[in-house]
C-alpha cells in the first residue's frame, strides 16, 4: 500500500479555541489511484492533504508512506520526501513572480541536486507535455490562469513523484481552463499516476475514480465512480 | 542543493531589488570607505615619515635640554634643567665612541626682506662647520661655514632654496647682504633643494656660525627660549652601536651635572627611535578614531541589512512556504537568505573600498600626501563586510528557515 493513515488526529488552536481538523481518519490509497477528497470548507480536507504531502504531521495516529512511518523521519528526510515523492498543485498556482516558466519547473530539480543541463532538458519536456512549449521564457504575469496552472502541474511532475496532490486546482480558473486542467489530470491518471485532488466541486470529483467525503474531520462516505478491480475500495469506517 | 545554485538565487533577488539593495548597503559603504581611506593615507604617511626619520640617520643622537615626547610634558621641570654648553660638546667629542659632534642653536625668523621681496618663517640655526655633513646638507653654490668663520664670529650665512626662490628669483645671492632681526649677514653659500615634507618646505633654512649666533641674538620669549638652548648632535664612530654611545654620553653628562645615583637625567637624549615612537603615538590616535567611526557605521549598516532582510522574509513568506513544499530543506532556505545578506554586505564593502581608494587618491593629489592601500586593507574591508553580513543576516535567515510551510503558504 502506498498511503496508509491510521486514526490520524490533528488539532489547531485558533486563539483560545481548539479546532479538531482531523478526528480519527483511516485511509488507504494505492499506487495508480485517482482520488477526490471532498467536503465543505472546514471539513478538514486541506489539513488531510497537508498531512498526506508531509507538509504537516499528525498529533496522534500513524501515517505510513510506502510502508515507512513518517513520524520517524527528521526534517531533512521529510524535505526529501516532499521533493521526490510528492508533486503539489495549488489553487492559486504559487508560482514565483520573477521566474520564467522554465525556471519554475526547474525548482524541484534544483532542490534534488540535478545538474543544470538535465534540469533544462526535463523542464522543456514537461512544458511540452502540458502544451506550453512556446511559453518557456514567459513569467507568470505574462501567462493566463490556465497556463499558470499548467506550469504548476509541469513543476509537480518534475521529479517523477509517486503522488500528485492538487488542492482545488481549478478553483481560480474559468470553466474552460478548468476543463483543460482536468483533462490533463485525466490523461496523467490514465498513464497510471497516483493523483489526489481536493475539491468541493462534484463536477471535478466526477473525473476521479474514487471519491472520499469528509465532514468535521472524519471520513463520512466513500464511493468508487468506476468499479475497477485494480482500485480496491477500503471498507467504510 | 549546491551552494553555487543558492548563490545564484541570492544574486537574482539582489538584482531584482537594485535600488533597495544599494540603499541598504550605504552604512557598510561608509564604514568600509572610512577605513580604507584612513588606512591608506596613514600608510602613505608612514612611508613619508619613515623616509624622513631615516634621513636623520639611524645612528644620530640628539643631546638636548628637552626630552622629546607627546602628551604630558613637565615644562616646569625642563625649564629648571641646566643649559648644555660648548664645554659639554667638547667633552663628548673626546669620548672614544664618538666620531662627530655638532653643537647648534635654533631660532625662528618671522620675516626676511631683500629690497621689496620677503620670505617668512625661516628656521635659522647657528652651527659649526661639521653640521653640513651631520645634517646632510649639500651646497648648490658658494661654500659652507668654515672654522675660520666660527673663530672670527663672522656675520656670514648659508641659505636654503626657499629663501633663494623668494628673495633672489633672478639674481645671484652670493655676496648679497641680508638683515636678520637688525643684524647684517653676508650670503656665502646656497643649499641644494630638499623638497617638502608633509606639506612643509624643508628649504626655509638659514645657517650662520654658532659663535656669531651667540654674539648677535639673545633668547626669544617662550618657545624660543627652548630652541635657543644649545643642542648637541652626536654621531658615533662606525661599528659602535647607538645604545653604547648613548650609555657613554649619558654617563658623562650625569657626571658633569653632578647627578646622584638615583636622580633622574636633567637632559634629553633623543634619537630617530624617539621620533618614531612619537609618530606611532600620533597615528595610534588616528587609528582609534577610525576604528570608532568604522565600528559605528558597520553597526548601523548591519542593522540596516538585518532590517531589510526581515522585511524580505515577511514579503517572501509564501515563496519560502512554496520552496519548502517543493523540497527545500531548512538549510537550503537558511543559506539562501544568509547568502543574500552576505551579498548585500560584500557589495557595500566593494563600493566602500572603491570610494575609499578614490578619496585617498584625491587627498594624495590635492594635499601632496602619498596614499598606499596595501592588499591587507582591502582584504580587511571585504572580511569585515562579510562578517557583518553573516552576523546581521543569521537571525532573519533562521527565521525564514524555521517558517512552518503551511502557515507560510497560507500567508497573505
Amino acid at each position: 500500500m502506498l498511503i496508509e493513515l491510521h486514526e490520524v488526529v490533528k488539532t489547531y488552536s485558533l486563539g483560545k479555541t481548539e479546532v479538531r481538523a482531523l478526528n480519527g481518519v483511516n485511509l488507504e490509497i494505492d499506487t495508480g489511484e485517482y482520488v477526490a477528497l471532498m467536503g465543505p470548507s472546514g471539513s478538514g480536507k486541506s489539513t488531510l492533504m497537508h498531512i498526506l504531502g508531509c507538509l504537516d504531521t499528525p498529533d496522534t495516529g500513524q501515517y505510513l508512506f510506502n510502508g515507512q512511518d513518517t513520524a520517524r523521519l527528521n526534517d531533512r528526510q521529510l524535505a526529501r520526501l516532499r521533493n521526490r515523492a510528492f508533486g503539489f498543485v495549488f489553487q492559486n498556482f504559487n508560482l514565483l513572480p520573477r521566474l520564467s516558466a522554465l525556471a519554475q519547473v526547474e525548482l524541484p530539480m534544483l532542490y534534488a541536486g540535478i545538474n543544470r543541463r538535465d534540469r533544462i532538458k526535463r523542464a522543456n519536456e514537461l512544458l511540452n507535455l502540458v502544451g506550453l512549449k512556446d511559453r518557456l521564457h514567459h513569467r507568470p504575469n505574462e501567462l493566463s490562469g490556465g497556463e499558470m496552472q499548467r506550469v504548476a502541474i509541469a513543476r509537480a511532475l518534475a521529479n517523477e513523484p509517486r503522488v500528485i496532490l492538487a488542492d482545488e486546482p481549478t478553483g481560480n480558473l474559468d470553466s474552460r481552463s478548468g476543463a483543460e486542467i482536468m483533462s490533463l489530470f485525466d490523461r496523467l491518471a490514465g498513464q497510471g499516476r497516483t493523483i489526489i485532488i481536493v475539491t468541493h466541486d462534484p463536477a471535478i470529483a466526477e473525473h476521479t475514480r474514487r471519491i472520499i467525503r469528509l465532514r468535521d474531520g472524519q471520513i463520512i462516505h466513500e464511493q468508487t465512480v468506476q468499479s475497477l478491480p485494480a482500485n480496491p475500495v477500503s471498507p467504510p469506517h | 542543493m549546491h551552494y553555487w545554485e543558492i548563490l545564484k538565487l541570492a544574486f537574482g533577488t539582489f538584482r531584482a531589488n537594485r535600488l533597495r539593495s544599494f540603499l541598504t548597503t550605504l552604512g557598510i559603504v561608509i564604514g568600509v570607505m572610512t577605513v580604507i581611506a584612513i588606512v591608506s593615507l596613514i600608510q602613505g604617511m608612514n612611508y613619508e615619515v619613515e623616509k624622513q626619520i631615516s634621513s636623520l640617520g639611524s645612528n644620530v643622537i640628539y643631546l638636548q635640554k628637552v626630552t622629546w615626547g607627546v602628551g604630558r610634558i613637565d615644562w616646569e621641570e625642563i625649564s629648571k634643567r641646566p643649559e648644555l654648553t660648548l664645554e659639554d660638546a667638547l667633552a663628548i667629542s673626546r669620548l672614544p665612541v664618538v666620531a662627530q659632534v655638532a653643537p647648534l642653536r635654533n631660532r625662528t625668523v618671522a620675516r626676511l626682506n631683500y629690497r621689496n621681496r620677503k620670505a617668512t618663517n625661516i628656521e635659522m640655526a647657528g652651527v659649526t662647520p661639521v653640521y653640513s655633513t651631520v645634517g646632510n646638507y649639500l651646497l648648490e653654490t658658494g661654500r659652507f661655514i668654515s672654522a675660520d668663520d666660527s673663530m672670527r664670529k663672522r656675520s656670514v650665512c648659508v641659505i636654503g632654496a626657499y629663501i633663494v626662490d623668494n628673495l633672489f628669483p633672478d639674481e645671484d645671492p652670493l655676496g648679497k647682504q641680508l638683515i636678520i632681526e637688525g643684524k647684517t649677514f653676508t650670503i656665502i653659500g646656497t643649499l641644494v633643494r630638499k623638497g617638502s615634507f608633509l606639506g612643509q618646505s624643508q628649504d626655509n633654512v638659514l645657517f650662520i656660525p654658532l659663535s656669531a649666533f651667540e654674539k648677535s641674538f639673545s633668547p626669544q620669549k617662550g618657545w624660543g627660549e627652548l630652541t635657543h638652548a644649545l643642542s648637541i648632535i652626536i654621531v658615533p664612530k662606525k661599528g659602535v652601536s647607538v645604545e653604547k654611545a648613548i650609555d657613554q654620553v649619558r654617563e658623562l653628562m650625569r657626571r658633569r651635572h653632578g647627578l646622584g645615583y638615583d636622580a633622574p637625567d636633567d637632559f634629553g637624549i633623543n634619537t630617530q627611535e624617539t621620533l618614531r615612537q612619537i609618530y606611532q603615538n600620533i597615528t595610534r590616535v588616528a587609528y582609534i578614531v577610525m576604528i570608532a567611526v568604522a565600528a559605528i557605521s558597520l553597526l548601523v549598516g548591519g542593522i540596516g541589512i538585518m532590517n531589510i532582510m526581515l522585511v524580505a522574509v515577511a514579503e517572501r513568506t509564501r515563496e519560502i512556504g512554496l520552496r519548502k513544499a517543493l523540497g527545500a530543506t531548512t538549510a537550503d532556505i537558511l543559506y539562501q537568505f544568509l547568502f543574500e545578506s552576505i551579498l548585500l554586505a560584500l557589495t557595500g564593502g566593494a563600493i566602500g573600498i572603491t570610494l575609499g581608494l578614490g578619496i585617498a587618491k584625491i587627498v594624495e593629489l590635492t594635499a601632496h600626501l602619498r596614499a598606499a592601500a596595501p592588499l591587507w586593507t582591502i582584504m580587511l574591508g571585504f572580511g569585515f563586510s562579510a562578517l557583518v553580513g553573516i552576523f546581521f543576516g543569521i537571525y532573519p535567515a533562521s527565521r525564514a528557515a524555521r517558517l512552518d510551510p503551511i502557515q507560510a503558504l497560507r500567508y497573505e
